[in-house]
């Protein structure tokens, strides 16, 4: 559905280098620190900025040959824009009608409703949270067949993101479809996606099937003494502490097994994320 | 491209106090003034400055980078607000042109056919080049840094025209000569050759307008 190689952009202090793949039915996650490179991918893969090497493939396509109705086929959420806030969402409803063939003004209108978001107040009224729902519901109720969003699910409450999560969940039902999803909360990611990138410094650090990044990764937590000791043959990063060095491994079991005295924690998509950044 | 009429329109539909602002205005000069000239190119004006409110309203909060990631096209999104431009300002035109006439013959005031026929000649060629300038200034810098780059195009235009009298004046020209030449040409002439000078404005602010728009980055 999207294939991105080597996509290159450079910034003063800043160069991304981003090589990732979203396969058909498949929900994946971009991870990062912020500014690591998420939202610059996200506006690569959107053309919204040019790039300076690679490319990016969209259904097969170049990005650069994508016409008008291809982009009926993409559902987008933005982390730092949105529609006009001087509109109102009963003034949003006929703009998606003649913008998008497939565009479902009634189910629209009836998850707006059990999202409680205003018709007729200006979005710029709305709450962060409310203008971020109001965008996946855009981006959902078009018969997109992908789904690229940038942190759809910031500045909402936990239920409202529990709910969210279930709607995209209930869109992935659909065979032929897919979801680039960026996020800084790892508990949506873990539920949710099918596999993780993780990015920093504008570099894919780690890819994982979040499956295997949640058997398999773990955190050792050893002393000085023991840290000498181990086998370092699956040791991924490792970070300096008072009480001696955290590990982070991709062989949980083995250590598990071989090291039966020294604490292996499962560890979440954070500590993971804290690891790759911080570790060495 | 109809999505975004529907939505510089309704975006339209907030300007309640403006048009009421600038109806009482454009009233009460009619009442009061007997200059009809001024009253038609100061509504076609007004009018012509709410594209750029829509531009700038696009703008806010990056949300022209938003629009992008809709089915809309970067060529499509400049034609529209040529378009929108258009349809605003022509019809707003036509009724204060046809006002203006209308109130000068109820209050028995001198406004001759020549006279209405410059005045509304002059408010389209105004408005041609204001959208014409405004318009790629505005794409091209964003609202924030559009203010300065409209201060410093509209400062320099008018020392390079002031420095131009000057010049021609030092020189010994009568420029003059060039404006009265217009006298002796037939009416069909003249709204030809306007009409043509306006389009070509129009072209090349567009090609520009195009040309920021597509090296833009969101």
């Amino acid at each position: 559905m999207l294939r991105l190689n080597k996509v290159k952009k450079e910034y003063k202090g800043f160069q991304l280098d981003c090589t990732l793949e979203v396969q058909e039915g498949c929900v994946t996650g971009l991870i990062g620190k912020n500014g690591a490179g998420k939202s610059t991918t996200f506006k690569a893969i959107l053309g919204l900025i040019s790039t300076d090497g690679g490319s990016i493939e969209i259904f097969g396509r170049p990005v650069s040959e994508m016409g008008i109705q291809d982009r009926e086929d993409i559902g987008v959420v933005m982390s730092d824009s949105g529609f006009s806030g001087y509109l109102m969402v009963c003034d949003l409803i006929p703009i998606l009608k003649s913008m998008y063939r497939n565009f479902q003004e009634e189910e629209f209108r009836r998850q707006c409703e059990k999202f409680r978001i205003p018709m007729d107040k200006k979005i710029k009224e709305f709450s962060t949270g409310m203008k971020r729902k109001l965008q996946v519901l855009a981006a959902i109720t078009h018969e997109a067949k992908l789904l690229i969003l940038d942190e759809p699910t910031s500045g909402l409450d936990v239920v409202a993101r529990d709910k969210l999560l279930d709607m995209l969940r209930a869109y992935m039902e659909q065979e032929g479809r897919a979801i680039l999803i960026s996020s800084h909360i790892s508990g949506d990611l873990e539920g949710i996606c099918d596999d993780i990138y993780m990015i920093d410094e504008g570099k894919i650090v780690l890819y994982e099937e979040t499956d295997v990044l949640l058997d398999s990764y773990g955190i050792l937590k050893v002393t000085q003494e023991q840290y000498e000791g181990l086998d370092q043959e699956h040791i991924l990063r490792s970070k300096k502490e008072e009480f001696g060095y955290s590990c982070m491994t991709d062989q949980r079991q083995f250590y598990q097994e071989n090291y039966p005295q020294i604490t292996v924690e499962k560890g979440n998509i954070d500590e993971l994320i804290m690891m790759m950044v911080r570790g060495e | 491209m109809k999505g975004l009429l529907i939505k510089d329109f309704k975006i339209l539909k907030g300007q309640k106090q403006f048009f009421a602002s600038v109806l009482v205005v454009t009233f009460v000069f009619l009442m009061t003034n007997t200059s009809f000239s001024f009253v038609i190119s100061y509504i076609t004006v007004m009018t012509g400055m709410l594209t750029l409110t829509t531009i700038s309203y696009d703008d806010h909060e990056n949300g022209m980078g938003y629009l992008f990631t809709l089915p809309i096209s970067r060529k499509g999104y400049v034609q529209e607000k040529y378009l929108f431009g258009f349809m605003t300002t022509m019809p707003v035109l036509a009724a204060a042109s046809a006002a203006a006439f209308l109130v000068s013959r109820v209050r028995h005031i001198d406004f001759t056919a020549e006279e209405w026929t410059g005045a509304v000649l002059g408010s389209l060629l105004v408005i041609t080049v204001m959208l014409s300038l405004l318009i790629p200034i505005e794409l091209k810098f964003g609202t924030e840094r559009s203010r300065v780059a409209m201060m410093v195009v509209f400062g320099g235009s008018f020392v390079v025209i002031c420095a131009a009298v000057k010049v021609f004046e030092y020189l010994g020209i009568d420029w003059k000569i060039w404006v009265n030449r217009f006298d002796g040409l037939n009416l069909s002439v003249i709204l030809t050759a306007f009409i043509m000078a306006c389009g070509i404005i129009m072209a090349v602010s567009y090609l520009f307008s195009l040309r920021f728009m597509t090296k833009r980055e969101f």
